[in-house]
């Protein structure tokens, strides 16, 4: 059984498949929804995000969060979050390890950070920061990358684990980031994966990627490769059953196929640790994460 | 400076200007270079930007092609960065962009168009607000219909085009051939508005237009009788006041009297 509140097999909420989900009921146990196409004043993005969270439960994934970013935490944008869980409760809210821009500028990309102290430091307390503001803890994720930098003194790995551990966060994992990432760094997965607490990771996405040769590009475009399902066995033996998703965030194909990747993934599940997971009813309470202790 | 912090403005102003500085912060290897690494950020940023646009104008995209398209987003993100958390706003200034800049402003409907998508989308997004109902105006004792406000619902849009640019987007919508390009020198008012979850528009009469805009500007019912005697003589004003008011009504415009 699993050792935390799971949830069990579900997908990236995505427009194109709004109305397949709300006549088909497929077989997906919850969604994940992009925190900021719901940051909206009203209209039918937060009519269509009401209606799900009658149906299934929700887990907000945002993207703009910036908690390596030198400039000041936008707490503004924080507190809309906050509104936004308030109004759906969430089971939980994640974003990414990153920064996204620096001077009041944008540059809307999950930008890699130096893993040195003074980047973990910082992180920390602004990991800190945000739980105090939602009165939560996030999850934090994994990102890809294609640069290094020559300052970095730990690993990607070590520093994901001990921002985890020093913030008291949970952790995203995203197979297919720790496999581009490897593949463009040259590391081996299977050690980063040993390295990750496994008590903190709350939440798995698989998707794909685009492979260039020398190196991969983080699409989420294409069907999970088959690399990318033997880090998921992996992960499952690391961590247990773990929430698991398929994040796709272009090329949409019908829901009927993703819905099937997802079928891939209980099977997986099934057959690894003996996860298999009762359907959902309409209604089914969601259990929300434990509240931050101040 | 903390190392963490020029790092970051160093990589950011690679990012916006194709600063070299990052370069020496960054690990490459035999088989990916640096410049190759870093190539896939750069490339990335406008690409991603140019999507926003093309997500945001969708019938300027159609109407200029892809290729010019693409060539008017990289202009702009080169003119303007993000400031916004979320890229749903990115394009905010492209209508101020088209008609400013040499290389698009002779041909006005494009900023008319862009003008028009942008509201489009505010209203599609805009707050909800309950509309306020036949019944509960009728409610309203006579001697307050001259001191009546109406409250607007946050999606109404006016825009005042000399070009059929709501023609040409509507076309886009609908997938079907552009109309030919008009031009009218006087102009046409449009109203855009949101009822439930539907984005409506409709061209105004100039007689609507002013009477709606005054009415927006919070003037009274009696002062709007005041303007439609000027516009439409005394004999018409008040059944023009009362048939105005209960389109207003039915399409869900006002929000509130008071």
């Amino acid at each position: 059984m699993p050792s935390r509140p799971s949830l069990g097999f579900g997908l990236g909420l995505r427009v194109d498949h709004y109305e397949a989900i709300l006549r088909d009921r497929p077989n997906v146990d919850w969604f994940e929804v992009l925190t900021e196409n719901y940051l909206v004043p009203g209209g039918k993005p937060l009519h269509y995000l009401m209606r799900f969270r009658e149906r299934y439960p929700l887990v907000m994934h945002g993207v703009s969060l910036s908690i390596g970013s030198t400039a000041a935490l936008d707490l503004e944008y924080v507190r809309q979050v906050k509104a936004l869980a308030q109004r759906i409760e969430p089971a939980w809210v994640s974003d990414h390890l990153c920064w996204t821009g620096v001077a009041g500028r944008n540059m809307h990309d999950l930008l890699p950070l130096p893993y040195t102290e003074e980047a973990l430091a910082h992180v920390v307390d602004r990991v800190r920061q945000v739980q105090d503001v939602l009165g939560r803890r996030i999850l934090m994720e994994n990102v890809s990358s294609y640069i290094g930098f020559s300052d970095s003194r730990l690993t990607e790995w070590e520093f994901l684990s001990e921002v985890a551990t020093r913030a008291d966060c949970l952790i995203l994992l995203d197979v297919n980031n720790i496999y581009v990432s490897s593949v463009n760094h040259e590391f081996d997965a299977l050690e980063y994966l040993r390295a990750i607490p496994a008590k903190r990771v709350q939440q798995i996405h698989l998707a794909g990627h685009e492979n260039h040769g020398d190196y991969l590009i983080d699409t989420h475009d294409h069907p999970v490769p088959d690399p990318v399902w033997d880090l998921y066995v992996a992960a499952l033996r690391h961590c247990g059953p773990v929430s698991t998703m398929i994040e796709r965030d272009d090329n949409i194909p019908p829901l009927a196929e993703l819905v099937g990747e997802l079928e891939r993934a209980r099977e997986l599940a099934q057959r690894t640790v003996g996860w298999t997971t009762a359907p959902l009813t309409a209604a089914a309470p969601v259990r929300r994460d434990a509240a931050v202790s101040p | 400076m903390s190392t963490l912090a020029s790092v970051q403005g160093d990589f950011q102003e690679y990012l916006l200007r194709g600063g070299a500085a990052i370069e020496a912060h960054v690990v490459g290897t035999e088989r990916v270079p640096v410049t190759t690494r870093l190539g896939i950020y750069g490339g990335a940023y406008g690409s991603r930007l140019g999507d926003a646009l093309a997500s945001n104008f969708p019938a300027l995209e159609r109407l200029l092609g892809e290729t010019d398209f693409r060539k008017l987003a990289a202009a702009y993100v080169a003119a303007h960065e993000s400031p916004f958390f979320s890229i749903r706003h990115y394009g905010d200034r492209l209508a101020g962009f088209l008609a400013g800049d040499e290389r698009y402003s002779d041909a006005p409907l494009l900023a008319e168009l862009a003008r028009w998508e942008w509201a489009v989308g505010g209203a599609f997004d805009a707050a909800d607000a309950a509309s306020i109902s036949h019944e509960a105006l009728a409610r309203v004792q006579p001697e307050q219909w001259a001191q009546l406000r109406f409250h607007w619902h946050p999606s109404v849009q006016r825009l005042r085009l000399h070009w059929n640019a709501p023609q040409i987007w509507q076309a886009a919508n609908e997938d079907t051939d552009p109309p030919e390009v008009t031009f009218t020198k006087e102009g046409q008012s449009w109203l855009i508005w949101r009822q439930n979850l539907t984005t409506y528009f409709r061209s105004l009469s100039k007689t609507e237009a002013a009477a709606l805009d005054a009415a927006r500007k919070g003037w009274p019912f009696g002062e709007l009788c005041a303007l439609l005697c000027d516009e439409v003589g005394d004999a018409e004003a008040p059944m023009q006041a009362a048939t105005l008011l209960r389109g207003w009504v039915a399409a869900g415009l006002i929000v509130n009297a008071s």
